[in-house]
Parts: structure tokens; C-alpha cells; sequence
């Protein structure tokens, strides 16, 4: 609500940012700037879950699975078109939102994350098995995204249809935040008897917050997909998980820009650490308290923490 | 005439014990009720019952021809009953515009994909809930706080918040649970005031359950004395202070505290 007028100018600012970026960075420079969207996208569905609605789910790595095989095997044995395909990929990653908010009416905090870890695992053995479909531990091969017979052959052009994509959920989680759903969901977490005391149905609230993030992280994967032009369940492991939770709460949980900074994080961190290998759980688990302790806030909550250092410094 | 609230040998146990034993009354439209007795003798119980918090072993609840058993707790402010809580329960990290807003929800909801999407519709519903919220806000004199957080404010201004947010429910029937804990004599006696005040002016039935006696005497027609999950005395203010029983297991010392 407040300063309407910053935030709107820091969004044209990171617009044209994202948009001329390109022109200053090489083939591989594409590739990365398209990767901090797709994760600046699944971090977007986790700031609804979990930043606005207190939920904590570890199996986002599983919608972002399904998202990616869904639309590979719609377009390449189905022979759907491509965006199609992309919004079929996040419906079907909806539904298991759906199935996956059934425990969340239940259970709450670490049982809630060990269900939804539970959901990861199965997903993941289950497209590992599925040889026929999924081309089990060989992985699958996945066309270059094709747009009314246009084929981005390059990363740099794909970029731009993923920033568009991008760019309108921004919009929809900013509206879904300032709604009066979004409003309800957040009484919920704060206080779910008062919320509810109030006319805020609980299980409306958790099961829609679960299906739209479900639906954008399997959007996410269904582009993540076709970037890397080859999926394998390695893409979709624990640590996936537990890195875009890191993400959030990194960028920082309750900010739409936020989201879109621990995108940006998370793009970066693997290539720092990629001598690590398995040991990468553990620097974003340790991240994972140092930032909730010392920042809860997340990046984004940088510039305030400066003003108030500053303020208490006169 | 027919009561706004009834209800009938309403029992809670909890195992082997009985918060509310066969409770019945009445509530006359437009009546301010309270609910006294003892700690632990099942008030705040019953009103949790009466909002849906807590589900009775049996009895009923006839509210405005409405069977309150038959609706969950979120379906209760659309039908008119809102109520506050004992330890507040607000939504510490909204402001006060937001922890009012939300208690106009019910009223001002549309679907969700006009919303996600920003239509017209559902932005002229935003805006109406705001609006109504907002003008809620000042005339209970919180104007000054509209865009405070509200964990930040003082006790007192967070009570009068909840009850804001209660009243944006636009309630028939509005459950109190101990409105004046915490509050010193003159506070009290302002929140008295108040609650005479939502009845004349907003035609609200109120349902209160409160430790301060003079309070209780001083606002309420009828007042229902439970001890130990049961009700022992029902009847107005003086009828209740002079009743033996009522005395024996409760008023006597307060009495006696007074003179």
C-alpha cells in the first residue's frame, strides 16, 4: 500500500533492465537471464503459498517437474503447439496443488513440509519408472519452443517470450496480493481463528493459494524444459526443492520483488558452487537460517534495514 | 416475539469433563446479555459454541431462523454474528485499514479470476470494502492510526480495533468475550457507553461475557450466571444480585469487596 508511486518506477526500472539486458551478454548470458526468470517465476508462486499464506511447502520441485514433462510429452508426442502446451503443463501441475492442499487443510509447519516432500519424492520415482513416457533414467529430448511456425533456435529470443510470460504473472501475483482473497489468506496465517471469525473460508483460501502456485511453478517448468532442451528426474532432485525455498526466503518472502531477486540468486548460487555437488543442501540449508535469522526480511529488505541504520545513526 | 438468539440444553464435554452442562436461554432482539460467573465455569466455552468455534455434544442454537450448528464458523458473519476475543487475536502485521477491511469480507467478495486479473468488478469491490472500512475506522476515532501496523499500538487501541473489525462485519448479533479485561474503571465505563451506543444507533444485539461487575450491572437486561458449566440464575441485574445461590457461588465476595 505504501509509496504506490516507488514501486511502480522501480517495476519500469527492472522492465528496462530485463529488456535490454540481452544486448549486453552472449549466448550463455541468454541462457542465464532466462534461467533467473524461470526461477523468479516459481519464487513468485512461492511467495503466494508461503510468503502471503504461511505454508510451507518442499515440494514445488514436484509441480515444476510436472509442469516440464507434461508440456515435453504434449509437444512431442501429442504434437500440441507449444504454449499450449505451457499452460496444460501448469493446469496439470494445478491439480496436484490441489491434491497437495488437502493435507495443508490439516496439517500445519514441519508436517505440512514433510507431505509436501513426500509429493517431490513420488514424483520424481514415478517419472523416473514411467520409462515409455518419460524416458525413465535416460531422460527425454525436448524440441526448441516453436510460435506459429517461428522457431527460437537461440536463447536470446526465447528469452523475450519467457519475460512476457514472466512479466504477466508478476501481475497477476501483485493483484492476487493486494485482493481481497489475497487479504483473507494472509488474516489466515496471522491469526486463522479471527480470519475465520470474519467470514474467511480456510479451505477456499489454502486450496486456491495452492492451486495458482502449482499452476505458475508448472508453467515455470514447462519453459524450463524447453531451455534446456533435454529433461532427466536429476533436474527435479530434493535439492531443487529445498533451493527454491532457499530462494524465497533469501529474495525475501513477503515482496513480489523479492521473489524476483532470490530468482536471481538462485541462477547465480549453483554456478558458485558447483565443485560441491551434494554439499550444495547444506550451504542452502545454513543460507536458509542465517537469512531467516539475521534477515528476515530477505535482499529486499536491504534498503529499508540501510534507512532505519541510518535513521538510528542521527 | 420471537427471540433472536435461542438456545436449548446445549452441552459441551471435553472427555470426561463438562464445560457446558445443559445450558438454555434467550436473547431478545436488541437486549444487551451478559454472561457471568466464576473463572473456569464455561463462559467463554459457551460463546465459543455460539460462534462456531467449538462443536456442542448436543442441544441447538436457533439464531434468526438460521440452525447455527448447521453452518461452519467462516459462514457466521454473513448471516450477522461477529464477536472479539478474550486475548486479541488481530492480524498483528496488517495495518488497522487492513484488519478492518477484513472484516467486511464476506460482503464485498467476487471470483477470484477477476480478481487475479484485475477486472473492473473486482476492483470496484476492493475499493467499496476500503471505502466502508475506512469510514468505520473514523467514526470509532481511529482515524489517526488508519496505516499503523497494528502489533505496534497500545492495548487499548488495539481492543477498540478487533471491535472495529467486528462491527465491519455489520452484525445482528455481536459477541463479546471480556471487552473490558485489562481496561481501568474509566476505560470501563467508556466501553459501556460504547456498547449502549452500537445498540441505539446500529439496532446491534449484544452477547457478552465479562469479570467486571459494575459493567455488567450498569449495561446489560438480562444477566445468565453459569458455575461450573451450568446456569444457576438468569434474570435482570438486580434480580441476579440478590439471588442466594448467585451470591453463594460467586457475587458474595465482590459484595462484600463493594461496601
Amino acid at each position: 500500500m505504501k509509496s504506490v508511486r516507488k514501486d511502480r518506477l522501480l517495476a519500469a526500472v527492472a522492465m528496462g533492465v530485463a529488456l535490454v539486458a540481452p544486448a549486453f551478454v552472449g549466448p550463455y548470458g541468454h541462457y542465464v537471464l532466462a534461467i533467473i526468470l524461470i526461477y523468479g517465476l516459481v519464487a513468485l508462486s512461492l511467495n503466494i503459498v508461503t510468503g502471503v499464506g504461511g505454508q510451507i511447502s518442499i515440494g514445488h520441485a514436484g509441480f515444476w517437474a510436472i509442469g516440464a514433462y507434461t508440456c515435453a510429452i504434449l509437444v512431442t508426442k501429442v504434437g500440441l503447439p507449444f504454449l499450449l502446451c505451457v499452460a496444460l503443463g501448469g493446469a496439470v501441475a494445478a491439480v496436484f496443488g490441489l491434491i497437495v492442499a488437502l493435507p495443508a487443510l490439516r496439517v500445519q509447519g514441519h508436517y505440512l513440509a514433510i507431505a509436501t516432500l513426500g509429493l517431490a519424492l513420488v514424483v520424481q520415482q514415478v517419472l523416473y519408472e514411467w520409462t515409455s513416457l518419460t524416458g525413465g533414467r535416460g531422460g527425454m529430448f525436448v524440441p526448441r519452443p516453436q510460435i506459429l511456425g517461428y522457431e527460437f533456435l537461440d536463447d536470446g529470443p526465447y528469452y523475450y517470450v519467457i519475460l512476457a510470460i514472466t512479466v504477466f504473472f508478476t501481475w497477476v501475483t501483485v493483484n492476487y496480493r493486494k485482493s481481497l482473497t489475497g487479504l483473507g489468506l494472509g488474516a489466515l496465517r496471522m491469526s486463522a481463528i479471527a480470519a475465520q471469525c470474519s467470514g474467511v473460508g480456510r479451505t477456499y483460501h489454502i486450496i486456491t493459494a495452492f492451486v495458482l502456485s502449482a499452476f505458475m511453478t508448472g508453467v515455470s517448468g514447462a519453459l524450463y524444459g524447453h531451455l534446456i532442451g533435454q529433461l532427466s528426474t536429476d533436474s527435479f532432485t530434493l535439492t531443487v526443492s529445498l533451493s527454491f525455498l532457499t530462494m524465497v526466503v533469501v529474495g525475501g518472502l513477503n515482496s513480489v520483488a523479492g521473489a524476483l531477486l532470490g530468482g536471481v540468486f538462485l541462477a547465480y548460487a549453483p554456478e558458485l558452487m558447483r565443485e560441491l555437488k551434494d554439499a550444495q543442501m547444506i550451504v542452502y540449508g545454513g543460507t536458509l537460517v542465517l537469512f531467516m535469522h539475521f534477515l528476515p526480511g530477505g535482499l529486499a529488505s536491504i534498503p529499508e534495514r540501510i534507512l532505519d541504520l541510518a535513521r538510528a545513526r542521527r | 416475539m420471537k427471540p433472536l438468539l435461542s438456545v436449548k440444553q446445549l452441552s459441551l464435554h471435553f472427555a470426561g469433563l463438562k464445560a457446558v452442562q445443559d445450558v438454555s436461554f434467550d436473547v431478545a432482539a436488541g437486549s444487551i446479555v451478559g454472561l457471568i460467573g466464576p473463572n473456569g465455569a464455561g463462559k467463554t466455552t459457551l460463546l465459543n459454541c455460539l460462534s462456531r468455534i467449538l462443536n456442542p455434544t448436543c442441544g441447538t442454537i436457533d439464531y434468526d431462523g438460521h440452525d447455527l450448528l448447521k453452518r461452519p464458523v467462516h459462514r457466521l458473519s454473513e448471516i450477522g454474528v461477529t464477536r472479539t476475543f478474550q486475548n486479541l487475536e488481530l492480524f498483528g502485521e496488517g495495518t488497522v485499514l487492513e484488519n478492518v477491511v477484513v472484516g467486511c469480507f464476506p460482503r464485498f467478495r467476487s471470483n477470484m479470476l477477476s480478481e487475479l486479473l484485475s477486472l473492473p468488478g473486482a476492483n470496484r469491490a476492493r475499493r467499496a470494502a476500503y471505502e466502508e472500512a475506512r469510514q468505520l475506522i473514523d467514526e470509532l476515532g481511529l482515524t489517526a492510526h488508519v496505516d499503523t501496523v497494528v502489533s505496534g499500538l497500545p492495548y487499548g487501541i488495539q481492543k477498540s480495533v478487533e471491535l472495529a473489525r467486528a462491527l465491519a462485519g455489520k452484525p445482528k448479533l455481536l459477541l463479546l468475550d471480556e471487552p473490558a479485561a485489562g481496561m481501568n474503571p474509566e476505560e470501563s465505563r467508556q466501553l459501556g457507553q460504547t456498547i449502549k451506543e452500537m445498540r441505539e444507533e446500529r439496532g446491534i444485539t449484544v452477547v457478552l461475557v465479562e469479570h467486571d461487575m459494575r459493567l455488567v450491572m450498569g449495561i446489560c437486561e438480562k444477566i445468565i450466571v453459569l458455575v461450573q458449566g451450568a446456569k444457576v440464575c438468569e434474570g435482570p441485574p438486580q434480580a441476579v444480585r440478590e439471588n442466594s445461590m448467585v451470591i453463594k457461588a460467586y457475587l458474595g465476595e465482590e459484595e462484600a469487596e463493594d461496601a
